[in-house]
């Protein structure tokens, strides 16, 4: 395999998202005991080189960790990672949120398969630097293994729509989750989640939107500078109660 | 100076426009509207009487009462934060939310309900959520405890 060329091909089409790559970097190396608190990535000092840039390669790992989910008690071959890879490749746009990315990824491999299957054809997805190269020589083996997967993909899409636009609890989405990724990932970032949630809440890094929404901003924002809000800047209080 | 119940209804109106007026009776007034603090919307309804200027009630006894209409709260009997976290009871089981220390600064009939119990109800709920899907309250509480002392 021309893994050389395609892994150039790759980061080219995925260059470094700045500031989600600093937020997520901080995030990664501060569990590892290691802190720095630079203002721009070209700050990060050399001794702490960027694990993930993009958010296309953060997508692609929920997309294969998805396919590890689903395939766990399978034992034929299971869709190859190069091909998720090059998918998430030509699915690459710079800019885009994680769930919209996420989204469109497993969007793209299943209406690849889809298209394939309304034509009979098993997928074919050639090394884009090499095309005589298939990374799909070994999978899909039959039209339903490659429909199967494909269902997996758009019931993922789905329930990230749903999520994004209809009403849902967080414990439901959670269960959804972890349904979808397994245990120690989504866990941990849902209780991550609510930490920060109620840290930029107490310390009123927060504000509302009119419809009634909480906005909290990713990064320390001036709130009133945000569009939307209503112009509502609560107080501190002491929520009470009963404890029955 | 005590803000009269008209003056709560144009606030209310001015700040929260998709909060309906659904009742007024005198000094009391009542609205219902949905917020969608993360990804849920709830329904909530909010009723207030804005006392007299000579009344020297306690804020206990004064403070929005703020219920959920739907989806129904869930409970879950045996946390440490109670069954449902910072809640009152009434004598008929009926929940309404508690989002201020009556014994603090935190409110009074002064202020508005438009800048004061609404965005709590917002924060509560957030938190709420939270607290469902992880167990943690993560806003900020303290419990009334048999005997008056809060922890």
């Amino acid at each position: 395999m021309n893994s050389y060329a395609f892994a150039k091909w790759y980061c080219a089409r995925t260059p470094t998202e700045e500031r989600f790559a600093l937020a997520l970097n901080r995030q990664l190396y501060e569990q590892a005991g290691i802190a720095f608190a630079a203002a721009d990535v070209e700050d990060v000092p050399p001794q702490t080189p960027l694990i993930i840039k993009s958010v296309t390669t953060v997508a692609l790992q929920l997309i294969k960790r998805h396919r590890n989910i689903a395939y766990a008690t399978e034992t034929g071959r299971i869709p190859p990672s190069v091909m998720l890879s090059c998918h998430a490749g030509h699915a690459a746009r710079p800019g885009m949120k994680l769930a919209q990315m996420l989204i469109r990824q497993a969007r793209w491999t299943a209406r690849a398969i889809d298209d394939a299957a309304k034509r009979g054809q098993l997928l074919v997805v050639p090394n884009p630097e090499f095309p005589a190269e298939r990374f799909t020589d070994r999978w899909p083996e039959s039209q339903v293994q490659q429909t199967t997967y494909s269902r997996h993909l758009h019931t993922l899409a789905n329930g990230l729509e749903a999520a994004r636009t209809g009403d849902v609890q967080l414990e439901d989405l959670q269960e959804w989750l972890l349904a979808q990724f397994g245990d120690r990932i989504v866990t941990r970032s849902i209780k991550a989640f609510n930490q920060r949630l109620g840290r930029q809440v107490q310390s009123r890094q927060h504000g509302y939107t009119r419809s009634g929404g909480l906005f909290v901003p990713a990064a320390p924002a001036i709130i009133g500078a945000a569009t939307g809000l209503a112009p509502v800047a609560a107080r501190a209080h002491t929520n009470m109660g009963e404890r029955r | 100076m005590v803000m009269t119940i008209d003056a709560q209804i144009k606030d209310m109106a001015s700040v929260w426009p998709n909060f309906a007026l659904v009742g007024r009776q005198g000094a009391t007034a009542a609205w219902q509207g949905a917020v969608r603090p993360l990804l849920q919307t709830f329904l909530v309804d909010i009723t207030y009487r804005a006392p007299l200027v000579i009344e020297q009630l306690s804020v206990r006894v004064l403070q929005p009462r703020v219920r959920v209409l739907s989806p129904p709260l869930r409970q879950r009997p045996g946390d440490p934060e109670g069954r449902l976290p910072h809640v009152y009871y009434g004598p008929n089981g009926e929940v309404t939310l508690c989002m201020l220390d009556p014994d603090s600064d935190d409110w009074s009939p002064f202020d508005s309900l438009a800048q004061t119990t609404m965005p709590w109800i917002i924060e509560w709920l957030a938190a709420y959520e939270g607290w469902r899907a992880t167990g943690e309250w993560t806003a900020s509480g303290r419990h009334i405890e048999p005997g008056g002392a809060g922890v």
